[in-house]
């Protein structure tokens, strides 16, 4: 079973991809609504997967992933997941380190692929 | 809704203390403008002072207390309305992923809320199932017919939630209202109807209508760039339908050439570069502004980007100027130099850091500009922008 954090603000996405991903029994799922309880929850926790959204109430995605990287070192895989589809941003998740990306309005299918195809590659 | 009748009970509330305040006023004011101010106060003119103040007192406790009873009412009832959607967005979930029952309608606007909400957040099979169950309540048909509605708050409002509904069968009705003869109404119609068209992109009964659509509407090029944009993959058909069409407005076709820019499809460059020669000089900056987006500029269109450089109006010299660094060396160069001597300085500065993108040749020419250029400003401007690589190679 995988440990998944789901960051971000919309409560709408946290239930639906909690529900979605806990529904196939592979997954435990944990999420947080900002930045700050993200990372009280990496602290507190290894987790396999981070599924994070950009545009948070008290900072962006990008800083996430910093803090993962530099900060707590760990190499947990992020899939970026955001409305946001300027090329800049997509380019800068990739930069950052993130391991996959996913454009809203999204498929749920498709993050279920997505997901299980970064962590096997893991 | 309890926002706009606190709201206008506040007003009311404020109305009414005012007015005490005003009239008690008013009356101490002529009481002691009659009696004189130097005389002292009798009893019956102390009790009455006292009680306007204490009146005046009770106004501002009075409407202090609403404000903080106001607010934590608000509080409360947006806590249980974040609940009741939260449960609903369960709800949903549940209808969505494990195939339980939809409840049955009519739904209440928690509800519909989160279902309208998660239509917008999903695509594909499960976005499709969500709109299935939007019709099954028949949703968009309340919608639609508020679309009749002589107040035209609410055909927006319509309009907005037709275009988080995104369904096919709402492209001809919302298509009807870019008649209206409101900008608003039309600007955001034009919007639903994008998004209701991104749902089918192969539908080509759809495609043609919203081309027609939009040749025959008045509306601004933002917004038509706006519009296109939000057809997602049906775009790619809308340009090229568009760009093949004769005598298309100036504006459509400004916001189609820069659609095509920004979207970088560049297979369009051979209907797009025959625009160059267009009698209006936004389409004609258009096509060359996406050309430099491209940083692409096609031999077919060498030609007319050269007769740019000679353009009467300032903005497509300097745009031409851009495309030239695009193009082969040895045939830019020479007019890039006499660029240099353009009557206008935005072409000339242009003209300068067209030059540095040749590397070393550009930056040659540009030292023989400074040194030799018969035109004063140009030299200057080639000193200028050599001194402003040199810093910018040293940082």
């Amino acid at each position: 079973v995988k440990r998944v954090l789901i960051v971000d603000d919309d409560i709408l996405t946290r239930e639906l991809l909690e529900m979605s991903l806990a529904r196939e029994e592979l997954y435990t799922i944990a999420s947080a609504s900002d930045l700050q309880s993200a990372r009280t929850a990496l602290q507190q926790q290894d987790f396999d997967l981070v599924l994070l959204d950009l545009n948070l109430p008290d900072g962006n995605g990008f800083d996430m992933i910093n803090h993962i990287r530099k900060v707590l070192k760990q190499d947990t895989p992020v899939i970026i997941l955001t409305a946001n589809h300027q090329e800049i941003t997509v380019l800068r998740g990739f930069q950052m380190g993130a391991e996959d990306y996913i454009n809203k309005p999204f498929s749920l299918r498709e993050v279920h692929l997505r997901i299980e195809k970064v962590l096997k590659n893991r | 809704m309890w926002r706009s009748a606190g709201d206008r009970l506040y007003e009311l509330v404020q109305l009414l203390i005012l007015s005490v305040e005003v009239v008690t006023i008013t009356v101490l004011a002529v009481i002691f403008a009659l009696r004189g101010p130097w005389r002292p106060l009798t009893p019956t003119e102390q009790s009455v002072l006292l009680l306007a103040a204490v009146l005046m007192l009770l106004c501002l406790g009075g409407l202090t207390l609403y404000i903080l009873v106001f607010h934590a009412i608000s509080k409360r009832i947006e806590r249980a309305q974040q609940a009741q959607y939260q449960l609903w967005v369960r709800r949903w979930g549940s209808v969505l992923l494990q195939d339980g029952p939809p409840p049955s309608g009519p739904l209440p606007p928690a509800a519909e809320k989160a279902l309208i909400d998660l239509r917008k957040t999903l695509k594909g099979e499960s976005g499709q199932k969500i709109s299935d169950l939007i019709r099954s309540y028949s949703l968009e048909k309340r919608w639609l017919k508020r679309l009749n509605a002589s107040r035209p708050d609410l055909r927006l409002e319509a309009l907005d939630m037709l275009a988080a509904l995104a369904l096919p069968e709402t492209l001809q009705p919302v298509l009807a209202q870019l008649h209206d003869p409101r900008r608003s109404i039309r600007s955001v119609a034009v919007r639903a109807a994008a998004h209701s068209l991104a749902e089918t992109p192969n539908d080509h009964a759809a495609l043609e209508c919203f081309l027609s659509a939009l040749c025959s509407a008045d509306l601004s090029e933002s917004v038509l760039e706006d519009a296109l944009f939000l057809t997602g993959d049906a775009a790619r058909y809308l340009l090229i339908g568009l760009l093949v069409m004769d005598d298309l407005p100036a504006r459509l076709l400004v916001a189609t050439v820069n659609v095509a820019g920004q979207l970088q499809l560049m297979e369009l460059s051979p209907q797009i570069v025959t625009h160059l020669g267009d009698p209006q000089p936004e389409v004609r900056s258009a096509v060359l502004q996406t050309l430099v987006r491209w940083n692409y500029v096609p031999q077919s269109a060498t030609e007319g980007v050269l007769k740019c450089i000679k353009d009467p109006v300032e903005a497509v010299r300097v745009l031409a100027v851009r495309a030239l660094a695009l193009i082969a060396e040895e045939g830019a160069v020479p007019l890039l130099w006499t660029a240099l001597a353009d009557p206008a300085w935005l072409v000339q500065r242009a003209a300068a850091q067209a030059l540095l993108h040749f590397g070393r040749t550009g930056a040659s020419v540009l030292k023989d500009a400074a040194r030799r250029h018969p035109d004063q400003r140009a030299a200057q401007l080639a000193v200028q922008c050599l001194l402003n690589r040199r810093e910018f190679q040293e940082r």
